[in-house]
């Protein structure tokens, strides 16, 4: 016994090293490990059922399989409020629900008829959940959009995260984030925008999901890739599973995976607006184009010119490619009159072109862009412009960022001028905007 | 004494070898004279001894005394006048020692021949390009091999014997006017005071250098090729040659030695700085990856990148084990698999090697006992060890400290491990110079041999890491 | 004996990892629910005064080259003074490490262990502080030494991610000047922490220009607080109040961190490494106080007292974070006001050159 006092006298650690051997190493080892303690989910999506939330969790369920393959499932849960739905939905899988590889949260439209700020705060204050966590929204319920989503990714592998971070990288441009839904609830005008995506009916022709070439103006192509036989049979088990265990969800077994199967996730670039946690009107991609016209980051979009006549093409229909864009954003007041003014400089690239009912037979790739051209991008534009103004002049929201510009750049005088109007939260509609482009080669 | 009789002299020592088994003795005598030869058959040789010894000395016609054997018979050999009590040490370290009958005094040839090794590429440390000779156990020729390379008035050897029963033959080697006298003080010292009854290898002698005794870090630097210890000495350092032993001390000694190879000198410096770069990273990943991923499959799987958990959480679905049984035991099979690779002949190792990877490995995870991640871990960590081999000992007891750490602790035990043994390295001084040298503290002087090594044209100054007296390498 | 004394470069370094890790998490978010974005300016005051300690520092230094501090306070205040500033130190660190300790146990448990891990914390804390205590300043300077640059990278990924999803700048001037004012005094405890320097005063070799050296180090650390700082705010603006932990979060709100994976792993290790580094530096401040209080108690039974103490007031009266919240809110703004003002305000004045004259006394 002294000698092995001795020993630890020697050297102490060695002594936390054996306290911790024999302490904290015995629960461990018979620790299992996190994942299977823990339910991996995906993507959430919140509902409202009466005065109860109904929380559905895109789950990843571990199959034992020697190489990567990923299997989903829905589950849900009910509960007064979302964290409590949320740990009800862990009661049907057994497992702790960790919310921390949730990439996508959905909320059904229904819902955005009240303010959804008090809907979605937990999942906004919840520390496992990423600030990036992309907020969209769809007409049906969030449930059926998770069903749907887990179609896709067995039909066409497609999933859905990499969808939502395509359109947010691409499409929408602008932040769709919780975390900008929140700053934008808390903010002065307490408009944001977030994701929408539709659910259709799919017959196979509607029913292509990647927004790939949809970009811009161009609305949605189908190429429908995903046939008739849309894969149910794929996973039976686990969908089986998954209806089973989701059955408080008010969908019995069948008709679960079967209302997924039938329906495809569309993605048509929309957004939807809101004005303090209220949806208030949604934006067509044609309308958010016009928002991101003066967005320095929304690039690679493309601009269709028709009707050109110039001293190269005769009544030709060009597609040019926005390659770069810079954009200055300046603030001013005449006459107590605040002006909201863009500059955009485009660098196009001339990327296909018709002339009547023959194609171009020129050189695109040196081509000057001619003052008719340059005048009748600059007319689209404009245009564009207007019509998204439009819309956000009615629904009274800025989601452009004019209080932000006006309040760092002019703040007194913009207080001023707020309070002047009758209705300050109709200031869009007392203003001026100058959208100033020019369009050079890229 | 009284006349002295050879057969009477030789029974006498005889008896003193308790009559071993190679215990020689032969008597010649012509008309005046007898005398006895003694020694030992096994370490002399006995064909010098019938032609250079055995046969002048029957054939002259001179009056055999020793003063004739000494200047005129046997005067190409090495030959000495020895007391009655020093026989016994003669005939031990491999001479011959002569009789003569009426005299008070001996001769003592010496014609030592222990069966030796030529110096080939020692196996731990090979080059690709550069000196392959290693050190062997004779330590003659070991002297010799770093002779040839510092050929200098200033290359001293001091010679001890350490060991009550084995009589080893120590030999401390420094470069004059470069090394550090005190620390030479201070090593012959400790070599003077130890009281031990042999030592076999040198590696007996470590535990004696060791400032800080009771560690598991290894504060001296071992060395089996002479072009390493005279590149060593040069810097200021000492060596310590070990009759018997191939492999050659050094000290004083820092951790980063140990990443340095001497390949990293016979080749283009940047690419030994990538490849010092490559060690280092692999030491550590060594130390820690399997208790890293440990701690990451156990308290922090939300860290991990979704594609990879999902790889991970298939893959260790459905196994039989916790995570951390299995990655211990994956441990443990490496470990047994790798001890039995060093004890089998080398046609059995291809076998074991076949057994191992193949059988246990790949049949393991298709029987869903161990899963591929875990494998590929333990198998990363088991393989970059070997990339400082001299380390391969303290890293193994690492990382079983680290997979411990990681697994009931998580990444805060893992983290505090790190913390906790850097802070243990910096308490180690072994004679005078930091053990985690030159970066922490960090010598700038010194940072032109670290990770990232310059020219050897650059390079003017000795390190200061050690305690030396002449600075200036290269003017 | 061995020296043990530290280099100015490895002073700077030390100075650095006493700012970080309890300022770069709650802080920020705590400071912007009472000075909005102005916290900005709040903290860079707050700093300010540590400037002013550590100029203190160099003119005593400079008076002074070898003596400790015990000695210098024992020449000018007597004995019981100089017992009694000791005393009120060492209460000081041993709040400043239940404070760190309580601000890093609360980000592991939310984010990293995400259950109640008390017990594994202190196992995992308790040993290695004291063991960096024990192995004395100099290996303890050094291994700060080696993770330094580690750290930095650390902390400069975080930095960089977050300043490449930068939305522009935070709205400044908000704030009433009661406010700003207000939540400088409630936050003042969590500064100040320079003050360890005039423990190891007569550690710390400097020579001619290596002042600069100590200066430059300490600049990163203070450079490091106010861009995390300005980064929050500007990142998350009016929503910063929600957002607790500041260096993990100013990373998950960036795109990249979704494209490359989790990015805040880089931020968690990094914590780890500055929380053990500050927690040892404080418990280091408490034992160095301490031994200079009960002079014939060697470091060994610093430490047993400090292992007691610190468990025993962890265990009853923190407990929480939230407690620690209290406390430092409440009651001990002045015990900061102490050790941040009146004891360096009185070593200022010792720090004066002498006048002109005065006989030099030879330093032993």
């Amino acid at each position: 016994m002294k000698k092995i006092i001795n020993r630890f006298k020697k050297n102490p650690m060695a002594l936390i090293f054996l306290i911790i051997l024999v302490f904290f190493a015995p629960t461990a080892l018979f620790a299992p490990g996190e994942s299977t303690r823990c339910s991996i989910v995906t993507a959430v999506g919140v509902d409202k059922l009466g005065d109860e939330y109904e929380v559905s969790l895109l789950t990843f369920i571990p199959t034992a399989n020697q190489t990567y393959l990923e299997t989903n499932t829905v589950v849900t849960g009910k509960g007064k409020s979302v964290a409590e739905a949320i740990s009800n939905a862990g009661l049907t899988l057994g497992k702790k629900i960790c919310l921390s590889h949730a990439k996508t949260t959905v909320i059904s439209t229904k819902l955005m008829e009240d303010d959804i700020a008090k809907d979605i705060d937990y999942l906004g204050r919840v520390a496992s959940l990423s600030e990036n966590t992309i907020l969209i929204c769809t007409d049906n319920p969030a449930k059926e959009f998770l069903l749907a989503a887990q179609t896709l990714e067995k039909d066409i592998g497609l999933k859905l995260e990499e969808l939502i971070s395509y359109n947010v990288d691409s499409v929408y441009v602008t932040d769709t984030s919780l975390e900008a839904f929140f700053k934008g609830y808390y903010s002065q005008t307490g408009a944001s925008i977030i994701g929408y995506l539709k659910l259709a009916s799919g017959d196979g022709e509607e029913s292509a999901s990647q927004g790939g070439q949809s970009s811009g103006q161009s609305g949605q192509s189908g190429e429908g890739e995903s046939g008739g036989e849309s894969g149910i049979d794929a996973q039976d088990n686990v969908s089986g599973y998954s209806s089973s265990q989701a059955g408080s969800g008010g969908s019995s077994s069948s008709s679960s995976s079967g209302g997924g199967s039938d329906k495809k996730v569309l993605n048509s670039g929309e957004v939807v607006l809101i004005k303090n946690g209220i949806k208030v009107d949604k934006l067509s991609a044609e309308q958010l184009h016009g928002i991101n016209i003066i967005n320095g980051n929304a690039i690679n979009r493309t601009i269709t010119v028709e009707n050109v006549t110039d001293e190269r093409y005769n009544n030709a229909m060009l597609t040019f490619l926005v390659k770069n864009k810079k954009v200055k954003i300046t603030t001013k007041f005449e006459n107590g009159h605040p002006i909201f003014r863009a500059d955009v400089i485009l660098g196009l690239e001339l990327v296909e072109g018709k002339e009547g009912e023959t194609n171009i037979r020129t050189n695109t790739e040196l081509s000057d862009i001619s003052d008719e051209v340059a005048v009748k991008v600059e007319q689209f534009l404009k245009n564009r412009f207007q019509n998204t103004l439009k819309v956000l002049r009615e629904n009274k929201t800025d989601v452009i960022g004019v209080t932000q510009k006006f309040e760092r750049e002019n703040k007194k005088d913009f207080r001023k001028f707020l309070k002047s109007l009758d209705d300050p939260d109709d200031f869009l509609n007392y203003m001026n905007f100058e959208l100033v482009i020019k369009v050079q080669p890229d | 004494m009284s006349f002295l009789k050879v057969e009477t002299k030789i029974q006498e020592i005889k008896k003193a070898f308790h009559s071993s088994s190679d215990f020689a003795s032969r008597v010649l005598s012509n008309e005046e004279d007898r005398l006895g030869f003694i020694y030992l058959k096994s370490i002399t040789d006995n064909q010098l001894f019938a032609e250079t010894i055995y046969k002048p000395i029957a054939l002259t016609k001179k009056k055999l005394t020793i003063k004739t054997l000494q200047e005129e018979i046997l005067k190409p050999n090495d030959v000495m006048e020895i007391e009655e009590s020093e026989i016994i040490d003669n005939i031990i370290k491999g001479s011959i020692v002569i009789i003569l009958e009426g005299e008070k005094k001996f001769v003592a040839v010496d014609l030592l021949k222990y069966p030796t090794r030529t110096p080939s590429e020692p196996p731990t440390s090979p080059v690709i390009m550069g000196p392959r000779e290693g050190f062997t156990e004779d330590f003659k020729t070991n002297i010799s091999l770093m002779r040839r390379r510092l050929a200098s008035k200033d290359l001293v050897m001091k010679q001890l014997k350490i060991g009550s029963y084995s009589n080893t033959k120590v030999i401390i080697t420094y470069l004059y006017g470069i090394a550090d006298e005190k620390i030479v003080k201070k090593v012959e010292q400790r070599l003077k005071e130890i009281d031990i009854d042999g030592i076999i290898d040198s590696y007996y002698l470590v535990g004696f250098l060791q400032e800080n005794e009771n560690s598991m870090f290894r504060q001296v630097g071992m060395a089996e090729k002479p072009d390493i210890v005279a590149s060593k000495l040069l810097e200021g350092k000492i060596g310590i040659i070990v009759d018997n032993s191939p492999i050659v001390l050094t000290v004083p000694f820092i951790l980063f030695e140990d990443l340095q190879n001497s390949n990293d000198y016979y080749t283009n410096h940047h690419y030994s700085s990538f490849i010092r770069a490559i060690r280092l990273i692999g030491i550590v990943m060594a130390i820690i990856s399997s208790g890293l991923y440990l701690a990451l499959q156990l308290y922090h799987y939300n860290v991990l990148p979704l594609n990879f958990l999902i790889t991970i959480a298939d893959t260790t679905q459905g196994l039989p084990f916790t995570p951390f049984i299995e990655i211990v035991f994956i441990f443990f099979l490496f470990q047994i698999l790798y001890e039995v690779s060093l004890r089998l002949p080398s046609y059995l190792g291809l076998a074991t090697s076949v057994v191992g990877a193949l059988i246990l490995g790949d049949t393991g995870v298709k029987a869903g006992l161990i899963s591929p991640p875990g494998v590929i871990i333990v198998a990363v960590s088991k393989i970059a060890l070997y990339l400082v081999p001299q380390q391969s000992s303290q890293v193994t007891l690492l990382q079983v400290i680290f997979i411990v750490l990681g697994g009931s602790l998580g990444m805060l035990g893992v983290v505090g491990g790190l913390v906790y043994f850097t802070n243990y390295l910096n308490k180690i001084d072994s004679y005078g110079s930091p053990y985690l040298a030159p970066y922490s503290p960090r010598i700038t002087n010194d940072l032109q041999d670290g990770i990232f090594k310059e020219n050897i044209a650059d390079i003017h100054l000795r390190p200061e890491s050690f305690h030396n007296k002449n600075k200036v390498r290269l003017r | 004996m061995k020296s043990t004394t530290i280099s100015a470069r490895q002073a700077g370094m030390i100075c650095t990892m006493s700012v970080l890790a309890n300022k770069i998490f709650l802080l920020p978010s705590l400071i912007y629910e009472g000075a909005k974005s102005d916290g900005l300016f709040v903290v860079l005051m707050l700093f300010i005064v540590d400037l002013f300690v550590l100029a203190t520092f160099f003119m005593l230094k400079a008076k002074y080259p070898n003596n400790t501090l015990d000695y210098i306070l024992e020449k000018h205040l007597g004995r019981f003074f100089s017992k009694l500033i000791y005393i009120v130190l060492m209460f000081f660190f041993l709040f400043k490490v239940l404070l760190t300790y309580s601000v890093v146990y609360a980000y592991l448990k939310g984010q990293v262990y995400q259950d109640e891990f008390a017990l594994l914390a202190l196992i995992s804390v308790i040993p290695v502080v004291n063991h960096a205590v024990v192995a004395g300043l100099r290996s303890f300077s050094r291994t700060v030494e080696l993770y330094f640059y580690a750290i930095s990278a650390g902390i400069l990924v975080c930095l960089a991610v977050a300043l490449v999803n930068n939305q522009g700048m935070p709205y400044f001037f908000n704030t009433s000047v009661p406010d700003f004012f207000g939540t400088a005094f409630k936050h003042i405890f969590t500064f100040g922490d320079y003050i360890f320097l005039f423990l190891i005063i007569d550690k710390v070799r400097m020579e001619k220009k290596e002042g600069k050296e100590l200066l430059k180090f300490a600049g990163i650390g203070i450079f490091f607080v106010l861009s995390i700082f300005f980064l929050f705010y500007s990142i998350y603006q009016i929503t910063a109040f929600m957002h607790n932990n500041a260096l993990t979060d100013i990373l998950s709100a960036s795109n990249q961190a979704t494209s490359v994976g989790r990015l805040d792993v880089i931020a968690m290790v990094t914590i780890m490494f500055l929380s053990y580094f500050q927690l040892s530096i404080f418990a280091f401040g408490f034992s160095e106080a301490f031994c200079n209080v009960f002079h014939k108690l060697n470091r060994g039974y610093s430490v047993a007292v400090f292992d007691v103490i610190f468990i025993v007031v962890y265990v009853i009266l923190v407990g929480r974070y939230e407690n620690m919240l209290l406390y430092t809110r409440n009651w001990l703004p002045y015990l900061a006001l102490v050790t941040n003002y009146l004891i360096p305000l009185m070593i200022f004045f010792m720090a004066l050159p002498r006048k002109k004259g005065a006989k030099y006394e030879k330093n032993y």
